[in-house]
């Protein structure tokens, strides 16, 4: 497996979802806040900033994932199934290079998607910076060019990663459809893994509590990683928390993406 | 060293949902293959063909058996700088140019970007892409992607390369300028292991062939030694021939046959002609053409894949 | 070039999809005249639970929270505006909710203290609610000094616990950053229960620290009420004044302004005139936006 070949495959990935995807999404985003914003202040009763905030991230979040669900489980499969992958697997390129930079490409284009909505967003955030009298900008907990805000925003790329790979291994042999649903389903355990941890005070079964609790440490936790309200409240980051929570979830893109490779290294394409 | 050889190669599918059997797709393929050849890999459809050409490529894997190119075991990634290959049907990322995707596979074997961009072109040039190069693949019809396969199978100036059905999608134009660019690619000191069902530009093309049916070799080996040199008959167009001329003609000949403009062509038996010849001259018959007919690609064809079902149904 | 046959089709279809979607707009229109969807009593609440709430929105909990709160500031609006039921049903649901999915929601606890508990035409008169609610932000937030404030700010305005005010800005005062009047605020409360100069400062130092429209709004009516009272005592001397001098209750305005302790009829904060009742007292008018006023004493 050569770095020089992944590379050459993800920039080939970006480049296709340049030519596709890309524009599109950027314009949603741009509209979505800049109407909502507009249509808000009257209902917001002084909170516009707490909810600018809260729907820019939410946002980025909701497109984020419908990227990385959507190209995700197309990778591979869209390949077969248009036959492009004879081609390219008969070049001096290994099947694990192959994979890895099909990855590599929609994180990179997962990362330049969020930067571009970033930028919007903090664009967003001045203007209301510039449009807001004193007395109210003096009241909030946290300020609107908060830096801050790149903590969420950075894990929520770790998030998209994950989910990436998830969409990754299951493109590598089922259908994209299927690979769709499973991936969601992984992403909504992620998020409900919480209540796994807590499983007693809902249930008696000695069993279901061991199962649940097994259940717990295996799935991965996107909860903990969660920091938006932190960061629009102004409240501290749980740092230790949040910094093994992201070494975890790392852990388990570097092994669906081995996985994905496994598959992959074994496949019959007829 | 050989340039391609396979010894006992087999591939089963499992075919059926809940039972599922075993399909022999290939069996017990052995081939070898001489460098700087043309080699014909012929048979009807479906008779695993492509699933030879896709373990050599090994986009499948061999339930038994092995495979070398250039004498290296065919999972040998290093091995492929030097190899070229063009899919049947082949279909690339249709959201990319001509000149784009070349220049995409030309990075992935590693040619220095001062040197691609002339390669490109060239190779484009040698296909008969023009001004389309510039266009997307989307737009591209059946035959221009066809001579895009051709390119990115060439692009890297391999020793050897494996086309699947070169000819599907191509006019006869086209097909004259793939013929043609085989034969230089043989010049060139290029092996050319092509599969095909055309038996007409394997005769034109190859010095060997093989021929496969129903996952089973018939018969390999050098084309001259296949066809033989025996002569097996002569066919002779004669006109302005005399009613007794036409009657010489009738007892002589195997078989006889009109021609507009009043000729007749005959099937005259292999031992010597020159004889018949003279006495239809002396009854004063016109010789517009005598050609020695011998064993065609077509008969060994048919016969052997005739022989193969036989022994198929026979069950052995 | 299209085949005439086919344009003369294609017009036909047109006109076709023309003519039915006029139909459905035509019958959703009659529909909604002849046979309306019968309305609920109460405007509905989609989500019961505020915890269901909290795991069905995974990852946009935050944004939930947001959406509940304009709800809430929608059907304040609507229900003081409609100035019929006054009983503003779902305000404390709806606060709830937005205060569950965002525990860090304060501006919403806060809001809720000081419209929850305000009684009609005004809120609900809920301040049991109120207290739950800024409790509820306590126990996620326990070094927010705002919650203890408006906790005792409860106590203190409506429900006349001077004892749990006192307790409750004391408690206030110690936290990080707390201002130093509440310091002040604690022991004034102690030592002279509900004075209305201590209230006065209360909404003063809230209308200061407010960076809320709606905060500051509510200071200034605050402030207005206690403005009220004390023209209500300035006016019931002047009465009492009117009465030594002529021997006769006065029975209007008219009467003390020409005893000259009056320039003119006095109007309310609100705009609204005073009222002169027969026995002497002042009281706001009926239709005065400052009704009801709060029972305070001054102390002397």
């Amino acid at each position: 497996m050569r770095l020089n070949a992944i590379g050459k495959v993800a920039r080939a990935v970006f480049k296709e979802s340049v030519r596709d995807r890309v524009p599109y999404s950027l314009v949603l985003f741009s509209v979505v806040l800049m109407g909502a914003s507009f249509l808000m202040s009257r209902l917001t009763a002084g909170q516009d900033l707490k909810v600018t905030k809260d729907l820019g991230l939410a946002t980025m979040n909701a497109i984020g994932l419908l990227i990385a669900i959507f190209i995700g489980t197309g990778l591979v499969s869209k390949e077969v199934e248009r036959r492009s992958i004879y081609s390219i697997l008969a070049k001096p390129l290994s099947r694990s290079s192959f994979v890895v930079g099909k990855y590599a490409g929609l994180v990179l284009t997962l990362a330049v998607n969020l930067a571009l909505m970033t930028i919007a967003f903090y664009v967003m955030m001045l203007y209301m910076t510039w449009t807001t009298d004193d007395w109210i900008t003096q009241g909030w907990r946290a300020p609107a060019l908060d830096p801050g805000l790149l903590v969420p925003i950075a894990l929520l790329g770790v998030q998209l990663m994950l989910a990436t790979a998830v969409a990754l291994f299951f493109s590598t042999f089922s259908s994209p459809l299927l690979a769709m649903l499973f991936t969601l389903g992984v992403w909504v355990a992620g998020h409900f893994s919480g209540d796994l941890r807590n499983f007693q005070t809902a249930v008696d079964s000695p069993a279901a509590i061991a199962l649940a609790r097994g259940l717990y440490y295996i799935v991965p936790n996107l909860s903990v990683i969660d920091v938006k309200n932190e960061i629009v409240h102004g409240k501290a980051v749980p740092w230790p928390s949040v910094g093994i929570g992201v070494a975890a979830l790392l852990a388990y893109v570097g092994a669906l993406v081995a996985a994905a490779t496994l598959v992959f290294n074994r496949r019959d394409f007829k | 060293m050989l340039a391609i050889e396979t010894e006992g190669l087999t591939k089963d599918y499992l075919v059926g949902f809940w039972r599922p059997r075993p399909y022999r797709a290939l069996d017990h393929l052995s081939l070898a293959v001489e460098p700087g050849e043309v080699y014909g890999f012929l048979g009807p459809n479906g008779a695993g063909k492509s699933t030879a050409i896709k373990l050599l490529m090994q986009l499948i894997f061999p339930t038994s058996g092995t495979a070398r190119i250039l004498g290296r075991p065919v999972g040998d990634v290093e091995m492929r700088r030097r190899i070229g290959f063009l899919p049947e049907n082949p279909a690339f990322y249709d959201y990319l140019t001509a000149e784009e995707l070349l220049n995409y596979f030309a990075s992935l074997f590693d040619i220095p970007a001062s040197v691609r961009a002339a390669r490109v072109a060239r190779v484009l040039d040698e296909v008969g892409i023009g001004a389309e190069r510039r266009m997307r693949l989307r737009s591209y019809s059946k035959g221009m992607v066809q001579r895009v396969g051709i390119a990115q199978a060439i692009i890297n100036e391999p020793e050897i390369v494996f086309f699947d059905e070169p000819m599907s999608g191509l006019d006869p134009l086209g097909r004259r300028d793939v013929r043609q660019l085989m034969l230089r690619l043989r010049d060139r000191g290029c092996t050319v292991f092509f599969s095909s069902h055309i038996l007409s530009d394997a005769e034109a093309l190859c010095s060997q062939v093989a021929i496969i049916a129903q996952g089973r070799l018939a018969t390999s080996g050098r084309l001259s030694d296949i066809l033989g040199t025996e002569v097996l008959g002569w066919e002779l167009v004669v006109d302005r021939v005399s009613p007794d001329g036409l009657a010489l003609l009738r007892a002589k000949a195997r078989a006889l046959t009109e021609l507009p403009d009043g000729r007749y062509a005959a099937d005259l038996p292999p031992h010597q002609p020159e004889a018949a010849l003279q006495e239809l001259a002396a009854a004063g018959a016109h010789v517009v053409s005598l050609n020695p007919l011998r064993k065609t690609l077509e008969d060994v064809f048919v016969t052997h894949v005739v022989q193969t079902a036989v022994r198929e149904t026979a069950g052995l | 070039m299209a085949v005439p046959s086919a344009r003369a089709s294609d017009r036909g279809v047109t006109a076709t999809l023309v003519v039915l979607l006029t139909m459905a707009v035509t019958l959703q229109a009659a529909r909604e005249r002849l046979a309306p969807p019968r309305e609920a009593e109460v405007p509905a609440l989609w989500l019961q639970s505020p915890e269901a709430a909290r795991r069905i929105m995974l990852s946009f909990s935050d944004l939930a929270a947001d959406v509940y709160w304009m709800r809430a500031v929608v059907h304040y609006g609507s229900e003081r505006r409609s100035q019929g039921t006054g009983r503003f049903p779902l305000l404390y649901p709806l606060l709830d909710m937005a205060t569950t999915l965002d525990p860090w929601f304060d501006v919403a606890a806060r809001m809720g203290a000081i419209f929850l508990s305000e009684g009609y035409p005004g809120g609900p008169g809920r301040p049991d609610r109120a207290i739950q609610l800024l409790e509820k932000g306590l126990s996620h937030d326990p070094a927010r000094w705002q919650y203890r404030h408006d906790i005792g700010f409860v106590n203190y305005w409506w429900l006349k616990n001077y004892a749990e005010a006192a307790r409750q800005f004391e408690l206030g005062s110690r936290m990080p950053d707390a201002p130093e009047w509440l310091r002040t605020m604690a022991a004034v409360t102690l030592a002279r229960g509900g004075d209305r100069d201590a209230a006065r400062k209360l909404w003063t130092e809230m209308l200061e620290a407010a960076d809320v429209d709606w905060m500051r709004r509510a200071a200034v009516y605050g402030l207005q009420q206690l403005r009220a009272l004390d023209d209500i005592d300035g006016l019931r001397a002047r009465v009492g004044r009117v009465t030594e001098l002529t021997g006769a209750l006065p029975r209007t305005w008219e009467a003390v302004i020409a005893a000259g302790l009056l320039t003119s009829a006095p109007l309310d904060p609100s705009g609204a005139p005073y009222a002169l009742a027969a026995d002497g007292t002042v009281t706001l008018d009926p239709t005065s936006a400052l009704n009801p006023l709060p029972m305070l004493e001054t102390h002397r």
